[in-house]
């Protein structure tokens, strides 16, 4: 036992730098970060306080407001198990201290744990700052009682383990396969980003799947039980405590754990030598030298770095495939949204179809601006170089030559998703010559603006000594930064073009001011970059 | 030409260099020795433009690395300690990328790869990826590498950890060559025979101060090195 505490505490101190930043911060610069992220995580608290609070308006009154609890619990679990199929992948198969670990004489199922452990402690986090304002929001509004607090300290404990065991056998079914094959990284990435289809197109038809077991089921609280024992046994305790059921909710949760641990621990060291096994099948002698210029050698460097890293482009690369599908859904049967949103009971006093038409422009911008602020690679590849970040240092390229390169690189990776839905739109709406112009230079200007918003947050608070690439791409603090303000930004530009729209304003012109705004906001991170970046690329010490 | 003139590097309240002074002229084989942790691989970055200092200069062939760095990196090649490449490139994409940071002519860079991939002995494993290398072959990559753009000035830390015999001798070979075409190598190493018979000059570093520079006759005199060395240890 005191050995698995010590390597608990090692893994953890080690492996929690988000929490830390940086061993060498100075005492106020530590602070400042600390309480950047403290201010984040009361953002995204009072946010989320703010619309459960909204949703309990209608549901207190007819006594559902339980539903409102069940709607994070099913949130956060669906994103935990997102997040565990392709973390997993990283943080259980692809650790850098796989040598230290499996020399040492400990279980393998010891290893695992600990793996998982620091898996689950992240998505307990992640899953609190969700959770405990929707139970806040709860408990003022309900007269709740002791047992209330019990049964929600249980279930944040708990609720994260049924995703993430199921996630981590989905990742590690995803590695064991792709390792069978030569080119491992690609056959991970197409598995991987066919799951998460998968669970998308599942949850996009979860009502006929709900219509399905409701009517079999006696009970609003039945019915989700019987779609998620874990969300349904919750509920049940807040609604209708019982010792019994606040027993078998930990019991069952506990057991889920160690079943997992215990199965996938007879076949994790096998799957983690398959993966690590490099497949060599050239023995060619000739090679082919070209010479190329610095800025596309490093353009090259990181798309080779990029399609090698199956983390990075499942995190960039999943919600631009979202909006290329976007496009096509717009694009094949817009009529059939008006009916899709009926299905979930929103009544719309306007023509759907008459409206999107109207301002499909506007609609196509604020897409783009989504597609490339949720999408940022840049915020994590400066982070990624890791130790390799010295080769970059000792070459005698000017930093910023190298910056820009990095940023170029992540918007020649966004472009051809980005114009391949512009192309899809303009097929299906109306654009005249100045909207087409328009939405085409929006089209190169927000990817460019996202990825030096990214590479300014990655240059101020790098992480150059993670585990493993899942550490840099999901849970470092630039990445995290760069995902809220990519929200942030998203809103604003909706509300944005809303209001003017709403106003009367020309569509040319607020798609116009738009581009001009977003040139401007470049240009001035190009400056920060030039002055700034730079210094900030050479303090980064590895 | 490398002049190192009361360079003096701080880590918060630890002076992990102090007012190091010495220069390695052209045609030099400098060693640079002292125990784990004295401060060689610090002063190493320092020269290569990786880590700032606090106080003093560094000139690389009469160029600052604090005012003119790009010019310095120009001049020289690094192949550190460790050698953490781009692990998803092929070992000649990796090569071939920092030809291209250094602008190779294609003629030179094809005649320079060829040349001492044959003498690494690596001609049959440039097309394999990186990460399937032992870290004796990552050291040769990055040898190679380093050789490729024919630098003027040739810093290694701990060159040979790693290398098999075959590759030490060569790389003695190499480096021997390069000085007589009048260029500087200064290098790290713990090994103090290969240090006694290759270096005409040597630095002993001790808690960041230098405790001992000149030339190897000079500080050795009729002892071996390793016993000059164990001795200032005490």
């Amino acid at each position: 036992m005191g050995k698995l505490f010590s390597l608990l505490k090692a893994s953890m101190t080690d492996g929690m730098q988000i929490f830390r930043i940086s061993k060498n911060s100075a005492k106020g610069k530590k602070s400042n970060q600390t309480g950047l992220l403290i201010a984040i995580a009361a953002l995204i608290g009072f946010s989320i306080w703010v619309y459960a609070d909204k949703l309990l308006d209608s549901l207190t009154d007819v006594g559902a407001g339980f539903v409102v609890l069940t709607l994070f619990v099913i949130i956060t679990s669906v994103l935990t198990l997102v997040e565990g199929i392709y973390k997993s992948g990283d943080l259980l198969f692809n650790c850098r201290d796989d040598d230290l670990m499996l020399s040492l004489p400990i279980k393998k199922s010891t290893v695992l744990f600990i793996r998982v452990f620091k898996l689950y402690v992240f998505e307990l986090l992640y899953n609190s700052l969700f959770l405990i304002p929707a139970m806040i929001a709860y408990a003022i509004r309900t007269d709740v009682s002791w047992t209330f607090y019990l049964s929600s300290l249980a279930a944040i404990l708990l609720l994260p383990i049924v995703p993430i065991v199921i996630g981590c056998i989905i990742g590690g079914v995803i590695v064991g396969v792709s390792s069978r094959f030569r080119l491992k990284n690609l056959v991970q990435i197409i598995v991987t980003m066919a799951f998460l289809l998968g669970i998308f197109i599942v949850f996009s038809n979860i009502n006929s799947v709900i219509a399905g077991i409701a009517a079999n089921a006696t009970s609003i609280n039945d019915v989700i039980t019987r779609l998620y024992y874990p969300a349904g046994a919750y509920i049940g305790m807040v609604t209708n405590f019982s010792i019994i059921n606040f027993l078998i909710f930990i019991a069952v949760h506990i057991a889920i754990f160690g079943v997992m641990l215990l199965v996938l621990s007879k076949i994790y060291y096998k799957i983690n030598s398959r993966a690590k096994t490099i497949k060599i099948h050239t023995h060619k002698t000739a090679y082919k030298i070209k010479r190329r210029s610095v800025i596309h050698a490093i353009i090259a460097k990181e798309f080779n770095k990029f399609i090698n890293t199956p983390v990075f482009v499942i995190n960039a690369g999943f919600g631009l495939v979202l909006f290329v599908v976007a496009c096509v859904l717009v694009n094949v049967n817009l009529d059939s949204i008006t009916s899709f949103l009926q299905n979930y009971d929103v009544e719309l006093d306007f023509n759907l179809a008459e409206i999107v038409k109207q301002f499909a422009p506007a609609i196509l911008f604020c897409l783009i601006v989504m597609a490339s602020v949720m999408s940022s690679i840049t915020s994590s590849m400066i982070s990624l170089e890791g130790r390799a970040f010295n080769i970059l240092k000792s070459i005698p390229v000017k930093p910023t030559t190298i910056i820009i390169s990095k940023v170029l690189a992540a918007v020649l990776v966004m472009l051809p998703f980005i114009l391949i839905g512009d192309l899809i739109m303009f097929a299906k709406f109306d654009f005249n010559l100045l909207e087409i112009i328009l939405i085409l230079l929006a089209s190169i200007v927000l990817p460019l603006l996202a990825e030096l918003i990214g590479i300014a947050l990655n240059l101020k608070y790098p992480k150059m000594n993670a585990e493993n690439d899942a550490e840099v791409v999901k849970q470092s603090i630039s990445t995290l930064i760069a995902t809220f303000l990519g929200m942030g930004i998203t809103a604003l530009t909706i509300f944005i073009v809303a209001q003017t729209l709403s106003s009367g304003a020309p569509l040319d012109l607020v798609l116009g001011g738009g581009v001009v705004v977003s040139i401007l906001i470049c240009t001035g991170l190009i400056i920060y970059v030039d002055k700034i970046g730079t210094k900030k690329f050479l303090q980064i010490n590895v | 030409m490398i002049e190192i003139k009361n360079v003096t590097k701080k880590y918060g309240n630890k002076t992990a260099l102090k007012n190091i002074n010495f220069d390695v002229n052209n045609g030099e084989i400098f060693a640079f020795i002292g125990h784990n942790g004295a401060g060689k691989t610090t002063l190493i970055k320092a020269i290569t433009g990786i880590h700032d200092f606090d106080e003093g200069e560094i000139f690389i062939n009469g160029k600052s690395i604090k005012t003119d760095p790009i010019a310095c990196k120009k001049e020289m090649a690094y192949v550190p300690d460790n050698p953490e490449l781009y692990e998803n490139m092929r070992a000649i994409d990796y090569i071939n990328f920092i030809c291209d940071m250094y602008e190779v002519p294609q003629n030179v860079r094809e005649k320079n790869i060829s040349r001492y991939a044959k003498t690494f002995e690596m001609e049959n494993n440039l097309n394999d990826t990186i990460n399937s290398f032992s870290h004796g072959m990552k050291q040769k990559t990055a040898l190679i590498a380093a050789l490729a753009h024919d630098p003027k000035v040739l810093i290694m830390d701990e060159p040979f950890v790693g290398l098999d015999p075959k590759a030490v001798f060569d790389m003695k070979e190499i480096m021997r060559a390069m000085i007589k075409s009048g260029k500087t190598i200064f290098f790290s190493t713990h090994i103090l025979d290969v240090a006694e018979k290759l270096c005409t000059k040597v630095a002993i570093i001790k808690k960041g101060e230098l405790v001992k520079v000149g030339s190897m006759k000079a500080i050795k005199g009729d002892k071996s090195l390793e016993k000059i060395f164990l001795e200032l240890e005490k």
